[in-house]
């Protein structure tokens, strides 16, 4: 029978559906029975879904580089290939 | 046997079927769709000041191995590993005694909310704030989360911007950061928990205490 400290440690991947089938069914079973777990669970799911969409508010990930820069690198391998 | 470069999706092939005869404009190509996340990258593990010198050095890199490149992995992976390696031993030469993991120190991991046999001893309460769009209004609590983010130990913040942002496989960020799967379970875990615990004591006191 699955913990609670067992299922944080499992709660992240299990989001991410990177558990395999039978720790998946073994926390599925823990959440529904286990109010802070669930409770927990849907925080952590919160909390990583705002550090992705702050992340993409911020532009980390998608701001293209200037064409300036864009040509600057170019150039430094360009003359490096010569 | 199939070849591991049929994995490759042909665009990516003739991409770089391109890059090796020099091409200029697939030089313009790579850099235009793949700068923004290597540097990214690079920031988690040496930080803004120097992640441009360190990215400029990964393309010199990835030039120079580009003829040895099986095409085991996609692309990307492939030029985040060389961006991650740059990183690492530019990192390693600033900061001697820097952890890369910062696994040695305590933080981290919920250790210390569970009792002895399993359970909480330090149970989750609610949150007022209680979607990602609530926690966003907060000016404060973006700002706290950001100053979280940025004060994780490299590696940590590495794997968390590579699972949680870029959507990389496991296998895939135990090649680009050269770790183990075991390894990164455990800095996963506690960089996600960091993140958590960051927004739980902000949602319980209003000030931003980073668990980093």
């Amino acid at each position: 029978m699955m913990k609670c400290k067992e299922f944080s440690e499992n709660a992240g991947d299990y989001l991410s559906g990177e558990l395999p089938l039978g720790r998946r069914i073994a926390v599925f079973f823990h959440v529904t029975m286990c109010i802070h777990c669930r409770r927990y669970l849907y925080q952590l799911k919160i909390s990583l879904e705002s550090l992705r969409q702050l992340a993409q508010e911020r532009g980390v990930l998608d701001a293209a580089p200037s064409a300036e820069e864009i040509e600057q690198t170019v150039k430094i391998l360009m003359q490096v290939e010569r | 046997m199939a070849s591991s470069s049929e994995n490759l999706k042909e665009p990516e092939k003739e991409l770089i079927a391109r890059l090796l005869k020099q091409d200029e404009a697939a030089y313009r190509l790579v850099i235009r769709q793949h700068q923004s996340s290597m540097r990214a990258l690079a920031v988690t593990i040496v930080g803004n000041i120097i992640a441009d010198e360190v990215v400029q050095e990964a393309w010199l890199s990835m030039l120079r191995a580009l003829p040895r490149f099986k095409m085991h992995s996609s692309l990307k992976t492939w030029l985040f590993r060389i961006v991650a390696n740059e990183a690492k031993t530019r990192l390693r030469r600033e900061k001697r005694s820097v952890s890369l993991e910062g696994l040695a120190h305590g933080r981290g991991g919920l250790d210390d909310r569970f009792s002895n046999d399993g359970h909480w001893s330090h149970i989750p309460t609610q949150w007022e704030l209680d979607t990602p769009e609530a926690i966003l209004s907060k000016d404060q609590l973006k700002e706290c989360i950001t100053v979280t983010i940025n004060s994780l130990p490299p590696l940590q913040s590495a794997v968390l911007q590579l699972k949680e942002l870029e959507n990389c496989t496991p296998g895939e960020i135990c090649n680009i950061l050269d770790i183990s799967a075991s390894n990164l379970r455990v800095l996963l875990h506690r960089a996600r928990n960091c993140l958590f615990e960051t927004i739980e004591h902000f949602q319980s006191t209003g000030e931003c205490k980073p668990c980093a």
